[in-house]
């Protein structure tokens, strides 16, 4: 996987798949848009990390926003 | 045994020890490198092989203006005056630029970093929504804490930018205040992120407004805070992230004490920046004395991350924004720096928000020309921003009588000023090209389309309630199809998508199509002009693997109207329009066909109706390196 870590930012790792599934995910990979076929992978994990982990408080989102110019 | 009399710990010795070590090892690293140096020249020749021969190209300049618009350039131009920008056009090429669905800097300057669609690259609007909750959330980078209490930034924005694709070519590149490019990404080459970079605070930039006025009404995009006299002098508390803060006087003859040191204080101008300390985290902050009497008023920037010391990953290498601060000076860090909420909320006034733009200008072309004094090949590209953020407060003046009617026109020439210092470094191989995201109209009317779906039936309150909170409070999304928030989207409630959906997938269509056609040519109830003269089906208009993300469909507002200000943050009021008095008078969010950019280059092209998203294609054809399969843009000649 490309190199992504800096300062604060996560280090990419190593993951074991299966090859056959990568083999046939490499062949859709571009059609689908994506750049490569990390981008696919994460995008899945992403995804299902969506709907399984928590989510910030409403409040905290608001406050992250607040100067944005374009928004009250 | 004898007692001992003195005893020498081990500190001494390990200093010493370590001290050695580390010059040891810095001695080895030096000779490695140079000892394989010729080895990763001839890599490099290898990875470059045919890259520059094959276009000719060595060197790209590109300088973007956000938000120039074609019209205002062209008049100007015309009346000649804009005379570097004249030049290029008739030596070279000039064109409207076409822009993104929607129009915003954030998609756009996306698209133009990749090359792609919004629905490859996942910037929609500068706002994105939980699907659990409804809450907003910014679009463009996610910051969180580890397990640790660390830090943790993701970058949201997908597909891969010309210059991390150029660099595994082994052409580098210096991307200077790109918007999203925050955090800063490993590539071969120097970055200092842009717009979405936060404040210390960790919002998108609040300031802080001291006041002896007791009167304490609450201010958007800000703090305001007391001023307290303390025997001759007045004492304040600024806050910094977390619960931290730090305290400073103002003593009499307008001295200010803060951390140790003094700053004499002047009605009007800046301190310098001054560097604070929050805990372990230090910030940067200019304060401003603002008035004197009835009560005594201080404004205080957002506390922006030290670029000497930053908090959070600002460049790369992340040592570049220490060596361009100690190179050139403090700067302004936050994604954007130009406080337009204080000068809404009259923290400071027009004069002082043109010299913080100017200022923040200043900086910026500093590193710039910096950057470009060391160019030798690859890319050198720079964003300047002030362009968008003086349109958006000093629309409301242009054609007016006051001081303040030529600001817009005198802040185009001082970009042809820019353009014409950068022209001195174009030579027979360089390729310059200047550019801007979108262009500009004014902002008279907001549409709460949510008042609109609510009185059409699409939309529920709770039945106690005439208007909803910010951000849905008070929605019964059990009898909600659909709704809005942020700048341009519009949302169906989907079932399987939205944690309380209630449209069935199989009835997604049909309720798009008619909104759209409902929406359509909408008319302003006070004066019956088109208010809506757009509205775009995504399925449509992007294709990609984000799709699911965008909203279901994009509204293309008529120049003089935008989401309203309590639309964008998803209320529900009472009346769909309402007129626009804030000094934000300009805008661009709305049909893209009304605000395109601008695009001139050294070259001589034939090009027509050039798009955004044929930028990166072009800018990798140029140095000899085959666009990619997944691009959307094609190669401008």
């Amino acid at each position: 996987m490309d190199g992504r870590a800096g300062i604060g930012m996560r280090a990419k790792t190593t993951v074991k798949l299966n090859c056959s599934l990568c083999d046939r995910a490499k062949l859709v990979v571009e059609k689908a848009g994506y750049t490569s076929l990390e981008e696919f992978i994460e995008h899945a994990m992403e995804r299902d990390l969506a709907r399984l982990e928590s989510s910030d408080s409403k409040e905290e989102l608001m406050r992250k926003l607040k100067g944005l110019g374009y928004l009250k | 045994m004898r007692p001992l009399l003195a005893y020498i710990g081990p500190g001494a010795g390990f200093a010493f020890i370590g001290s050695f070590l580390t010059i040891a090892l810095s001695l080895l690293a030096s000779l490695v490198s140079i000892c394989i140096w010729p080895f990763r020249m001839l890599w490099l020749a290898v990875r470059r092989k045919g890259r520059f021969g094959k276009s000719g190209s060595r060197k790209m300049i590109v300088l973007g203006l956000d938000g120039l618009d074609p019209k205002l350039t062209e008049r100007w131009m015309a009346e000649g005056k804009l005379p570097n920008l004249r030049k290029l056009a008739e030596s070279g090429y000039y064109r409207p630029l076409r822009t993104t669905y929607p129009p915003l800097s954030p998609v756009a300057w996306s698209t133009f970093a990749t090359g792609v669609n919004p629905a490859k690259h996942n910037i929609f609007d500068f706002l994105n929504r939980d699907l659990r909750t409804y809450a907003p959330e910014l679009s463009s980078a996610k910051v969180r804490l580890s397990k640790k209490g660390r830090p943790s930034v993701e970058l949201r924005r997908k597909s891969k930018p010309f210059w991390e694709i150029l660099g595994s070519h082994g052409i580098s590149s210096t991307v200077l205040r790109i918007p999203i490019t925050f955090p800063a990404v490993p590539f071969q080459g120097r970055l200092l992120s842009a717009m979405s970079t936060p404040d210390l605070r960790g919002t998108q930039g609040s300031f802080s407004w001291f006041t002896t006025d007791s009167n304490e009404s609450a201010v958007e995009g800000g703090l305001k805070l007391p001023l307290k006299k303390v025997g001759n002098s007045w004492h304040g508390t600024l806050p910094g992230p977390d619960t931290t803060a730090v305290t400073f006087r103002v003593e009499p003859k307008w001295m200010l004490q803060i951390s140790n040191k003094t700053y004499p204080l002047t009605c009007g101008e800046y301190t310098p920046w001054i560097r604070l300390s929050f805990g372990p985290a230090r910030g940067i902050v200019r304060f401003l004395l603002t008035q004197t009497e009835p009560e005594l008023s201080v404004y205080v920037t957002p506390v922006e991350i030290d670029p000497e010391s930053p908090a959070l990953p600002i460049s790369h290498p992340p040592y570049y924004a220490v060596y361009l601060s100690k190179l050139l000076g403090t700067f302004a860090t936050l994604g954007m720096a130009e406080d337009t909420w204080a000068l809404n909320e009259g923290a400071i006034d027009e004069a002082a928000f043109l010299k913080q733009a100017k200022s923040i200008q200043a900086e910026r072309e500093a590193m710039f020309f910096s950057a470009l004094d060391h160019f030798r090949s690859g890319v050198a590209a720079c964003v300047f921003d002030t362009t968008d953020r003086v349109q958006h407060m000093f629309y409301r003046h242009m054609g007016d009588t006051s001081v303040y009617s030529k600001v817009i026109e005198e802040l185009y020439c001082d970009m042809d000023r820019v353009v014409g210092q950068a022209l001195t470094y174009v030579d027979k191989d360089t390729v310059l090209f200047v550019l801007s995201d979108h262009g500009f109209c004014s902002f008279r009317r907001g549409i709460n389309l949510n008042a609109w779906l609510q009185k059409n039936g699409y939309l529920a309150l709770d039945d106690s309630r005439g208007e909803s909170g910010d951000y849905f409070d008070g929605i019964d999304w059990s009898r909600t199809r659909a709704y809005t928030f942020g700048l341009s989207g519009l949302y169906l409630n989907l079932q399987g998508r939205e944690a309380k959906g209630i449209v069935q997938p199989e009835e997604a269509a049909a309720l798009r199509t008619e909104l759209l056609e409902r929406l359509t040519n909408l008319r302003d109830d006070a004066d019956g002009q088109i208010a809506i003269q757009g509205m775009y089906d995504s399925a449509k208009i992007y294709s990609g693997p984000y799709l699911d993300a965008a909203p279901d469909l994009i509204v293309g507002y008529a120049p003089g109207y935008r989401a309203s200000w309590s639309a964008a943050v998803g209320k529900v009021t009472n009346s769909v329009f309402e007129d626009n008095d804030k000094c934000w008078s300009g805008d661009h969010c709305v049909d893209p066909s009304a605000v395109p950019g601008v695009l001139f280059t050294n070259q001589k092209w034939d090009a027509k109706n050039p798009g955004i998203e044929d930028m990166a294609p072009t800018i990798l054809q140029m140095f000899g390196v085959d666009p990619p399969g997944w691009m959307d843009g094609r190669v401008l000649a």
